[in-house]
């Protein structure tokens, strides 16, 4: 077990909409092997961005528990959730969510900002990040000047300049047309590979989840697992 | 940080200039009030040190005293000179409005004595002795007076009053310097000559001789003219003046309710921009979330930038108070003689500016930090 990043384990996540409770995680399990790129699919509103939220601790399960590199996430304070966040993981989000006055790099900066680093020390990290994914000649551009593929990679860079060990994609490619998903997709796979993170992306596009190495299927609160 | 706050301040432009000038606007307002206010304070300060007293009708200033109580109120011990007055009240004709000076009318003799802290230019009251209609004005009323009306040393010019129904026309004599810079003496009996009405004093100077002894001379003076004909009410110059003051109605009040209104009304503005600035960036305070800013960092940088707006608002208004009331170049047409911006003015204009600031941001800030991350990213789909 000593290579699991992820570990969930028996988490149930109620809903309550006024008075009524929907379940929509039961009793759910699932280890998430270092180095995996897993895909996670299934029927809108069975719980996938439910499931992502709890990996990435901006959402507390109803019961369960959940450990992620070592540290069990379940009941942290907000404090320590926020730093453990900051250093352990990056989200990727549809539609993404670059703030829109700031430049590509400045977006990109916005996590080291958090950190001690030096002036000097953060403009580094931020042109390697802005290098892998290939954007470095448009480190001055904002984001309406970027199209929304340029617009997704500068999302990415911003979530790996912390050099975090897991990575969450809730639909990344969901709002790129076939030629940038591929880009994104790719890059991903590279960024799995090469960089060895690990990443959890939630997809409705068999296309984008056949680049997994792992793909789960999400169903009333359970997992089934399909062949990649 | 402080570029994503300075960034943030602006992203919309319109918005952010707008409601820099009306927290801008309003506090040149406010800061208005205020050195009306601290101008009142400062008057009656002045008076403060005065070794001045003044005897005055019992019932009103309106009713006179007669002449003879001039060498009573001499007799009083402690009381070292007398001057009997006639507050006139001068306007020129046919521009009531727009220059006021306090004319009196005075016995000439005692002014020097009386005027310790007027700087009289050297030989104009000498040449006052010489000159039944002659008159000195004070150097800064002069200068108005000068743009406006042509007035010279040397020129004779008419003046009306708000209370006599005669003209006077006054030579003007010479200047001087003091702390009401809108006077303009002259002699009593010019005054009876034109009235033809002999005798009539308005109020009476004194002048004791060490501040410990003002109480007991007030009450001497009081004390001798009770059970006659005209019995006298005696008070501080400072009392004077106080009482003067509220002749006028209450103002201070109304001015000091005013300025709170004129708060709130900064308040609102600020508060209703931020507001609206807190719920466009819902989701954007929940995607910096998941990049690992906490709750109290987001409401921080909000609410700094409320601040930076509000004390943006405060350089323009109460920067351009500053600017304008200068002292020596604003002087409200004579009305108050100290409408300046001082240190705690200005000083009280930029805590309103911090307050509202603070208070405008904390509530949508407050807010902003207790929505949850998910429920801040579900306002995307
Ligand atoms: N904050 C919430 N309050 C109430 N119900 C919620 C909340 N968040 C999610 N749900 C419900 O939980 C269920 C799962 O939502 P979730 O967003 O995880 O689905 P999903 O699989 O990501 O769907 P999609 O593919 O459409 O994005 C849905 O029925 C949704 O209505
Ligand atoms: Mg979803």
């Amino acid at each position: 077990m000593s290579d699991a990043l992820a570990e969930v384990t028996g988490v149930t996540k109620d809903y309550k909409r006024d008075k009524q409770s929907i379940r929509v995680l039961e009793a759910l399990s699932l280890t998430i092997p270092r180095g995996d790129f897993l895909a996670l699919m299934g029927p809108s509103g069975s719980g996938k961005t439910t499931l992502l939220n709890l990996l990435a601790g901006i959402d507390q399960p109803t019961s369960g528990k959940i450990t992620v590199d070592g540290k069990t996430i379940t009941g942290l304070g907000e404090g320590a959730l926020a730093k453990w966040r900051s250093r352990t993981t990056g989200f990727i989000f549809q539609l993404y969510n670059l703030i829109p006055v700031l430049t590509a790099y400045e977006n990109v900066e916005l996590p080291l900002l958090l950190t001690s680093l030096s002036r000097a020390e953060r403009r580094q990290h931020v042109m390697q990040a802005l290098d892998i994914v290939g954007l470095s000649d448009r480190s001055k551009h904002f984001p309406r000047q970027l199209s929304g593929g340029q617009e997704q990679r500068v999302a990415i860079a911003r979530a790996i300049v912390v050099d975090p060990v897991l990575l969450l994609a809730d639909e990344p490619t969901g709002d790129l047309d076939a030629k940038s998903a591929d880009e994104v997709l790719t890059l991903l796979q590279r960024l799995n590979r090469e960089f060895r993170k690990t990443i959890v992306m939630v997809t409705h596009d068999p296309k984008a989840a056949a680049r997994a190495t792992r793909i789960l299927h999400l169903e009333k609160g359970q997992l089934v697992e399909t062949a990649a | 940080m402080l570029r994503l706050i300075w960034k943030n301040a602006w992203r919309s432009r319109r918005r952010t200039v707008l409601t820099i000038l009306s927290v801008a606007v309003s506090l040149f307002l406010l800061s208005t009030m205020l050195c009306y206010l601290s101008s009142g304070e400062q008057q009656l300060e002045s008076a403060g040190a005065s070794l001045r007293v003044v005897t005055r009708h019992q019932t009103s200033l309106t009713f006179f005293l007669p002449e003879a109580y001039t060498a009573k109120i001499a007799a009083v011990p402690h009381v070292t000179v007398v001057q009997g007055c006639v507050w006139w009240g001068g306007q020129i004709k046919g521009k009531e409005m727009s220059l006021f000076m306090s004319t009196i009318a005075a016995d000439l003799e005692p002014t020097e004595k009386m005027w310790d802290d007027y700087r009289f230019e050297p030989g104009v009251l000498d040449k006052m002795r010489g000159e039944l209609r002659g008159a000195v004005i004070a150097r800064r009323a002069l200068e108005r007076a000068r743009e406006q009306e042509g007035w010279e040393i040397g020129k004779t010019v008419t003046m009306t009053s708000p209370i006599f129904k005669h003209d006077i026309e006054l030579l003007l004599l010479g200047t001087c310097e003091g702390p009401d810079e809108s006077i303009v003496l002259f002699r009593r009996d010019y005054l009876e000559k034109v009235r033809g009405n002999p005798g009539q004093i308005g109020y009476f100077w004194a002048r004791v001789d060490k501040a410990e002894n003002i109480p007991g001379v007030c009450r001497d003076v009081d004390a001798m003219f009770a059970n006659s004909e005209s019995e006298t009410k005696t008070e501080t110059e400072k009392a004077f003046m106080q009482s003067f003051m509220s002749m006028m109605g209450n103002i201070e009040d109304l001015v000091r309710n005013i300025g709170l209104a004129v708060v709130a009304m900064i308040l609102m503005v600020a508060a209703n921009t931020m507001a609206m600035v807190a719920r466009e960036r819902t989701t954007e305070h929940a995607v910096m979330r998941c990049l690992g800013f906490t709750r109290g960092r987001i409401a921080v940088l909000f609410i700094s930038e409320s601040v930076l707006i509000s004390l943006l608002g405060a350089a323009v208004g109460v920067g351009g108070a500053v600017l304008l009331y200068r002292p020596g170049k604003f002087d409200a047409g004579g009305m108050a003689p100290f409408f300046h911006m001082t240190p705690s003015t200005t000083a009280t204009g930029l805590l309103v500016a911090l307050g509202v600031g603070l208070v405008a941001g904390a509530a949508p800030a407050i807010a902003a930090a207790r929505r949850s991350v998910v429920d801040g990213l579900r306002r995307v789909d």
